[in-house]
């Protein structure tokens, strides 16, 4: 066996680590060190993993000639079973012979195993209970032995994994097909393939006391402003939770207005266009087990871009963007603008058309607004039916559902044709939204506009608007205004708002988002603050 | 808040209701003239800007009540502060009768009056509750979304205007025009809110520069409207319209769309700019002078500021006591406007020699 140079003898006490952000601190488990017989680990470790009989404990000996005792322990089913076998249980048990002997007492033994004889990647040294109780739970394998205070934690997780899959969500017709998966670290390997600049940084912490989600936070650092990753991390550790399951729920600790309908962050399952989203001076955050990774700060404009608008003629992806803008505004007002024009202003409505409207309505029992707000809650009902049926099922209830109930509505009396159809056509408005957080938000918004019409008419209907620009400006995202680049406007950035422009005029990156690196393209001088 | 977002506060503050109205009492006594008229009574608000940042120059590191109680001491400023706070009030009452008037009679013919200035009120108590940078972005948002509608103009000019109505230029005598221009610049009062929201830029040095755009950009559209309705109902007729602006939109049929007045006029609903700017002027200063820091307490004021501003609005119960009301209250614009500006910097000028004979 070699000799590895010996370090200075450890104190005989270590000194208490400092003070732990809460979200790192174990819950119930004495920061203790391990003693060095493997028993008194045992009676340690006992109490925290009896009830857990998903954990192994795989008793073996390290080296035949002087065998020294040494348990394995890890979560069934958690590891990679060939790795632990081929490139750790053989190693120890069967070529630790070779050469010298280990000694058993010998405190460097885990050093020298960990160096040596271990063919795995990612090894970590403990000394502490809290340490190794954590570690047990986050996943890993842990190697204890007899006659050393150290354990050895050794990362070869590896469980089911779902197969890369283009997300329903965000189809694109060009681009890529990639989306992110449950897995961190294959999520974070993705960015990295796109993003080879060795300036970007992945911080990893954890959220959740008790659930210990992974939560990596990736960004270029001559790039991001570094107040903004600076916020943004000191949001993320702030969070004092017991779990989180996903990243929709770390979305919400870490916004800014809890109360607005609004989403404040955008979320994204497309590597490429987290990769852009990180060239504009972002922050990507990647909770493991959620798909959906959260880019910040965000814009409300963001809500309406697609990565397929970068990929397409410029000219098809902004007539697209103009088209969404419109839809978005159309989704929240048609009804609302109905409701206003025939309860308020009739005289605004042609005369061709104000007949039959009157004739059809004429037959339906109720107001109009009853009529209208009946309609949008069987419309958001057949929506979210077809949401919770399995692919081809829920469409084919989504058309026929639609198609059948509207015919049938007519018939029976319960609504007019007009109201079937700004019905329909406001739902059809919220699908051709790319963000599914903006079209959700479509949905809801169009029922205080409906009211407001129903009261005032068009006044009550312009009120509202003018109620919910006001509520866009005032909100920031991770103190960025979220309405930027319109309010404040920034004119340099209205190229990539309502349109997308031609890429080789987008030489800087949005003013909207601070960065530290303002050019995006070569040859370009930057000239004035932001 | 920048100089930038001051100007489009200005221009939200200077543009009411009155746009709507402004081509009728400029051609009351100017007749053919009334555009001239509109030009000259801009030099109102233009003096008011400089005296108002002349004075502001002196004291770039205070705010209005600061400068107020340093010029005349705690009791005498801090009756000041309240004085011109009072005033914006009344100012924002005057905003919300004629926008619940005016939306009464052509918009929301059975609602009552006072469910109208109750929902206006209501409405800028949220905006204002923002606090003034975003009341400045409101502004210069709505600025952008109501730009289309001054192009309105040009197909009723292209349709039915008749420019022998503008002539001959002068035709109508200087005294008159004079008369019109004294009537016409009451109607740009209210930038006497500036002295309260000149101290919130950030870069004061920008601010004139800012406020000359902002007062070029009312009074040029102002001029443009009000020679348009000359040319499309000529002087007499022009004196039988209410709202001649919207009369001109009536009088042509647009192609689509027959009742372009209507929707001019919805999208004109949002425009009680002057009322939630006034209001947060008038919250902010009472904030201010009471010493208080915190949000809850600007909500409370503005509440208390709005509430009484709403209870005024209702006062008058016509149409014609309106006019009236808002006839003698128009007075108040150039005496508050250029008074406040000239006592301040008469008093500054005082304590300046009197410092330097000490």
């Amino acid at each position: 066996m070699r000799k590895i140079p010996r370090k200075p003898a450890t104190p005989p006490s270590a000194p208490e680590p400092a003070e732990k952000p809460k979200n790192l601190q174990n819950i119930n488990i004495p920061d203790i060190t391990l003693p060095e017989s493997l028993t008194g680990k045992q009676t340690l470790l006992k109490p925290h993993i009896e009830r857990s009989q998903d954990i192994i404990n795989r008793p073996f000996f390290i080296g035949t000639q002087q065998p020294v005792e040494a348990y394995a322990l890890y979560v069934n089913g958690v590891i990679d079973t060939d790795t632990f076998n081929a490139s750790i249980l053989r190693p120890l048990m069967i070529y630790a012979e070779d050469g010298e002997d280990p000694r058993s007492q010998d405190p460097e033994l885990p050093e020298y195993i960990a160096r040596t004889l271990l063919t795995v990647g990612q090894i970590r040294k403990i000394d502490r209970l809290a340490d190794l109780v954590r570690d047990i739970y986050d996943g890993m394998l842990i190697i204890m032995l007899e006659g050393s205070s150290q354990a050895l934690s050794i990362d070869i997780q590896k469980g089911p994994l779902r197969a890369i899959e283009e997300p329903p969500a965000e189809r694109g017709l060009r681009g890529s097909r990639e989306g992110f998966i449950e897995n961190l670290d294959i999520n974070i390997s993705m960015v990295r393939r796109r993003l080879r600049d060795p300036k970007l940084v992945v911080k990893k912490t954890v959220v959740g006391q008790r659930t210990r989600t992974q939560v990596a936070m990736i960004y270029i650092e001559d790039i991001a402003d570094p107040n903004i990753v600076q916020e943004i991390e000191t949001r993320v550790n702030a969070v004092n939770v017991d779990g989180i399951a996903a990243s929709g729920m770390l979305e919400q600790f870490i916004q800014d207005r809890p109360w607005s309908i609004f989403y404040q962050h955008r979320l994204t399952e497309k590597p490429d266009k987290a990769v852009m989203q990180i060239l504009e001076g972002r922050v990507l955050i990647i909770v493991d087990g959620t798909p959906t990774t959260i880019t910040s700060p965000s814009l409300f404009v963001e809500f309406f871009q697609a990565p397929g608008d970068y990929y397409e003629r410029t000219w098809i992806g902004s007539f697209i963007r103009l088209l969404r803008y419109m839809a978005f505004f159309l989704a929240i007002s048609t009804s609302a603008l109905y409701i206003a024009v025939v309860n308020f202003q009739p005289e605004l409505i042609p005369a061709e058309l104000l007949v039959p409207i009157a004739r059809f309505r004429n037959q339906v029992p109720f107001p109009v607004v009853f009529e209208i707000l009946i309609l949008e809650v069987m419309m958001q009902l057949v929506i979210e039916a077809g949401h919770h049926l399995p692919g081809n099922v829920g469409q084919t209830v989504g058309v026929v559902g639609g198609i059948i109930m509207g015919q049938a509505a007519i018939t029976a009396r319960f609504a007019s044709p007009a109201a079937i159809i700004v019905a329909s056509f406001s739902a059809m408005c919220t699908f051709v939204l790319p963000s599914p957080g903006i079209a959700l938000v479509s949905r809801i918004l169009r029922l205080p506009m409906i009211l407001a019409a129903a009261a005032f008419g068009a006044v009550g209907f312009a009120l509202m608007w003018l109620i919910l620009l006001t509520h866009l400006i005032s909100m920031t995202s991770i103190g960025v205004p979220f309405m930027g680049p319109l309010s404040p406007t920034r004119y340099s950035d209205l190229k990539d708002s309502f349109i997308r422009s031609f890429l080789t005029t987008m030489k800087k990156r949005p003013v909207s988002i601070p960065s530290q690196d303002k050019v995006r393209q070569a040859g370009q001088e930057v000239t004035g603050d932001r | 808040m920048t100089s930038k977002q001051l100007g489009f506060l200005i221009m939200g503050t200077l543009v009411g209701v009155n746009f709507l109205t402004i081509p009728r009492t400029a051609s009351e006594a100017a007749g053919q003239d009334a555009w001239i008229a509109v030009l000259v009574g801009a030099l109102l608000p233009l003096l008011v800007l400089v005296l108002i940042e002349r004075l502001g120059r002196r004291f770039p590191e205070m705010d209005f009540i600061q400068m107020s109680q340093y010029l005349f001491g705690k009791i005498g400023g801090s009756v000041l502060v309240i004085i011109l706070s009072l005033h914006m009030i009344i100012v924002v009452a005057r905003e919300i009768a004629r926008f619940a008037f005016l939306e009464s009679i052509f918009l929301l013919p059975l609602t009552p009056i006072w469910a109208i200035s109750l929902l206006i009120l209501l409405v800028s108590l949220y905006v204002a509750g923002q606090g003034a940078q975003v009341v400045a972005r409101i502004n210069e948002l709505l600025f952008y979304l109501l730009l289309p509608a001054f192009f309105l103009i040009v197909y009723p000019l292209i349709t039915a205007a008749d420019h022998t109505y503008l002539l001959p230029v002068g035709g109508s005598g200087i005294l008159s025009i004079a008369r019109s221009s004294f009537d016409v610049s009451l109607y740009y009062g209210r930038m006497e809110f500036l002295m309260v929201a000149y101290f919130m830029v950030t870069h004061k040095d920008e601010v004139l520069k800012a406020g000359l755009i902002a007062w070029g950009a009312v009074t040029v559209p102002y001029m443009l409207f009000t020679a348009a309705c000359l040319m499309v109902f000529g002087p007499e007729n022009l004196q039988e319209q209410i709202t001649p602006v919207l009369a001109m939109f009536t009088s042509v049929s647009y192609p689509l769309l027959e009742r372009m007045d209507m929707l001019f006029l919805v999208a004109w609903s949002v425009a009680f700019r002057p009322v939630f700017n006034l209001l947060c002027m008038s919250g902010y200063s009472l904030t201010r002078l009471l010493n208080l820091q915190e949000r809850r307490h600007y909500l409370m004021l503005l509440t208390v500021a709005g509430t009484a501003a709403y209870l005024f609005s209702l006062i008058p119960t016509s149409i014609v006591e309106l006019i009236i009301y808002s006839g003698w209250q128009g007075y108040t614009h150039p005496v508050v406007g250029l008074g406040y500006p000239l006592l301040y910097l008469l008093a500054a000028k005082m304590r300046e020699g009197r410092t330097q004979n000490v």
